[in-house]
């Protein structure tokens, strides 16, 4: 199998284009989780450097795509905002905008965002402001040092990261702010924090508190702080965050209304977790360690999100349940098409943009046949097309034999086309406990209402058997007694 | 073996009678405890997936005899070395016996239990393990009986005895490891003296 599987791999390596990084993806297998060959899912495509675009880019922090398609990207060194047509061509440059009828100019800013009306708010780090501007470079409104008991005296207001969802709320991450993101009003009123971590007092820390005096307890954390690294809005308007601290449970969050994290954590191999890198080296000579720490976050079309991992340079895609789709991207000075230091991730059009400040680039990852095969599928499965989307699942278990959630999903849409034997055959191979039980009850249920009257016919004989042989005994003893007497 | 399944019927009347006429074989209780370590294997190998943890794990039959074997050994010694301090008129065949056959209902449903785990499904669970429990039990109530009665107790001294017969186990499992680690470390102790002296001399 070994050696199939690596002709496989070399056969995939050939056909493809570029191969400039290993790809992988975790299996649940007797002896663990194991990171296991994958074929390249995303390849970087092109890469726009400052001759490519037409504009000298200096530290990039941030990218997105409006919705005629043209592309800002947040220059933090050269302190202006770039626009580019679809076609990546540079239109115009917002290096200064209209402030009250002065002309004011940006100082390292690091977030933009676009809004429904299609003004554009910037994280003027430098300045410590948040900016939101027409489409003429006219400022609309300005946040600057926002005043409220609950931020404390000592608290700076160091805007790097902006959003405006679709109930005209504006959030801000604010630099070493624990508490979570910062939320204003459309007119620039704080209300409040949102996505604060909750803490729950378990059973030993009520006893704890019973036992300590009351200045004792005062001493003790409060909250457990977050530092959100970023953010983005998903179609659904729901918020994904990601956190950089290391040792953090949930990482990557998506967070509701109320700023409470409902992401799911149900991939089908029971771990409930989405953490980026499962299996890393917790010491090592290459000085990267430890698990993942993110910067970014984007969602597309069909509920997937991706992740940007700043460690290794790793993108990771997750679909809705939380199951690792793919992972791409690597770190190496040098190689085109490899990250220096990542800091932003967008997609669009089926691509992966990502930015990197290290080397001011614009890296495209363009889908493979295989992602586009998978991504196929899934559409299929959310229209309920299952023979196609069968289809297409095992025309993805030929070049992947190890992605457990393809057996999966080929094992769901054979138990919804009723082909209960073959779903139960999948389900095993990837120890889906529970949904192989689901089709072996469909499929009990299927052979009794078959041979119900087969079963109905013997019991009936037998109880038949029963009552004439008793009746045999009873007439013989009968006769027997009758002898005696 | 008819006395076997006697005394499965009657385990009170039973034991008494095996001790009274003497009619015991270590025989028997040698063919129930194989016929045992069977049933355990048949229940690992063809329990349904659903209910089969171990499914992707290879069977090492010595591992699982031991599984079966070692506790019913354990408890015949750490029994009967007690008992014979406190009064217990039990031999240790008689001890033997009683455990192997107060293994007979965990045998049987060790053999019923797979074929019906192929008819439920995992929210069905519940009777299966309803069913592992009742087994369970079956054969402790047979061998706390079968104990009282070949050992002529009564029931407080022979919760008394059971108690110190796990503490007993307890000591057993303890001294053992103990040996062996001490053995384990006499065998490398000499073995670094062999190479020492090949490496010098």
């Amino acid at each position: 199998m070994l050696v199939a599987l690596s002709l496989l791999t070399l056969y995939l390596s050939s056909a493809m284009a570029v191969d400039s990084y290993r790809s992988y993806l975790y299996s649940t297998t007797d002896e663990g989780t194991l990171d296991v060959a994958a074929p390249q899912a995303f390849i970087p495509g092109k890469v726009y450097g400052s001759k490519q675009l037409g504009v000298q880019l200096g530290s990039p922090e941030d990218l997105l795509f409006d919705k005629e398609g043209n592309l800002y990207i947040c220059d933090a060194k050269a302190n202006a905002i770039y626009v580019f047509s679809p076609e990546l061509k540079h239109i115009r440059t917002i290096d200064e905008f209209d402030n009250m009828g002065n002309m004011d100019r940006f100082s390292s800013p690091s977030g933009i965002c676009l809004d429904e009306d299609n003004n554009l708010y910037v994280a003027d780090y430098g300045r410590q402001r948040v900016v939101e501007l027409s489409q003429d470079a006219r400022a609309l409104m300005i946040i600057e040092n926002p005043q409220a008991e609950i931020l404390g005296k000592s608290f700076v207001f160091q805007p790097q990261k902006v959003l405006a969802d679709k109930t005209n709320r504006i959030f801000v991450l604010s630099k070493n702010t624990g508490e979570g993101m910062l939320q204003f009003t459309k007119t620039g009123s704080f209300l409040g924090f949102f996505g604060s971590n909750t803490v729950s007092a378990g059973i030993f820390d009520r006893i704890w508190k019973w036992i300590m005096t009351e200045e004792q307890s005062s001493k003790l954390t409060q909250f457990v702080p977050v530092e959100y690294t970023n953010f983005s809005l998903d179609d659904k308007g729901f918020i994904y965050a990601v956190t950089k601290v290391s040792d953090v449970n949930h990482p990557i969050r998506r967070l509701n209304l109320f700023g409470g994290d409902v992401l799911v954590r149900q991939p089908i191999d029971g771990s409930k977790q989405v953490v980026g890198d499962v299996s890393y080296p917790y010491a090592g000579v290459s000085g990267i360690t430890g698990p993942s720490s993110f910067v970014d976050i984007a969602s597309d079309s069909l509920g997937n999100y991706y992740a940007l991992d700043d460690k290794r340079g790793r993108v990771f895609s997750y679909d809705e349940e939380g199951n690792l789709l793919c992972v791409f991207g690597s770190l190496s000075s040098g190689q085109t098409g490899s990250f220096e230091s990542p800091s932003a991730i967008c997609c669009h059009d089926g691509k992966v943009y990502a930015l990197d400040r290290s080397t001011a680039e614009l890296i495209v990852f363009e889908p493979t046949e295989y992602w586009t095969t998978m991504m196929k599928a899934m559409e299929a499965y959310y229209e309920q097309d299952f023979e196609k989307s069968l289809e297409l699942w095992e025309k993805i278990i030929s070049r992947n034999i190890n992605f457990d959630l393809a057996y999966y999903k080929a094992g769901f849409c054979l138990y919804r086309l009723g082909q209960y034997e073959k779903a139960m055959e999948y389900y095993k191979l990837v120890n889906a406990r529970e949904a192989y039980s689901d089709s072996s009850a469909k499929l009990n249920r299927l052979n009794l209402n078959r041979d119900f009257a087969y079963i109905a016919l013997s019991a009936a004989v037998c109880a038949l058997a029963f009552v004439v042989i008793s009746v045999i005994r009873r007439r013989r003893r009968g006769k027997f007694d009758r002898g005696s007497v | 073996m008819k006395q076997a399944f006697y005394i499965l019927r009657h385990p009170i009347y039973g034991h008494w009678e095996m001790k009274r006429d003497n009619t015991g074989r270590y025989t028997d209780g040698i063919v129930i405890l194989v016929i045992a370590v069977a049933a355990s294997i048949f229940n690992r190998q063809a329990r349904a997936f659903v209910f089969n943890m171990s499914y992707n794990v290879p069977l090492d039959i010595l591992k699982q005899a031991a599984k079966v074997v070692l506790p019913v050994m354990l408890f015949c010694v750490s029994n009967w070395a007690v008992t014979t301090l406190y009064d217990g008129n039990g031999t240790f065949k008689d001890v033997f016996l009683v455990c192997c056959y107060s293994l007979l209902p965990l045998i049987f449903f060790r053999l019923a239990t797979p074929i019906l785990s192929h008819l439920l499904t995992l929210n069905e669970a519940l009777y299966l393990n309803l069913i592992d429990m009742a087994s369970y039990v079956w054969t402790g109530v047979m061998l706390f009986v079968g104990i009282k009665e070949v050992h002529e107790y009564e029931a407080g001294k022979m919760l008394l005895t059971l108690l110190i017969t796990a503490l007993g186990a307890a000591i057993i499992v303890f001294v053992f490891l103990l040996f062996f680690s001490l053995l384990q470390e006499l065998g490398s102790f000499a073995y670094s003296i062999y190479r020492e002296l090949s490496l010098r001399v």
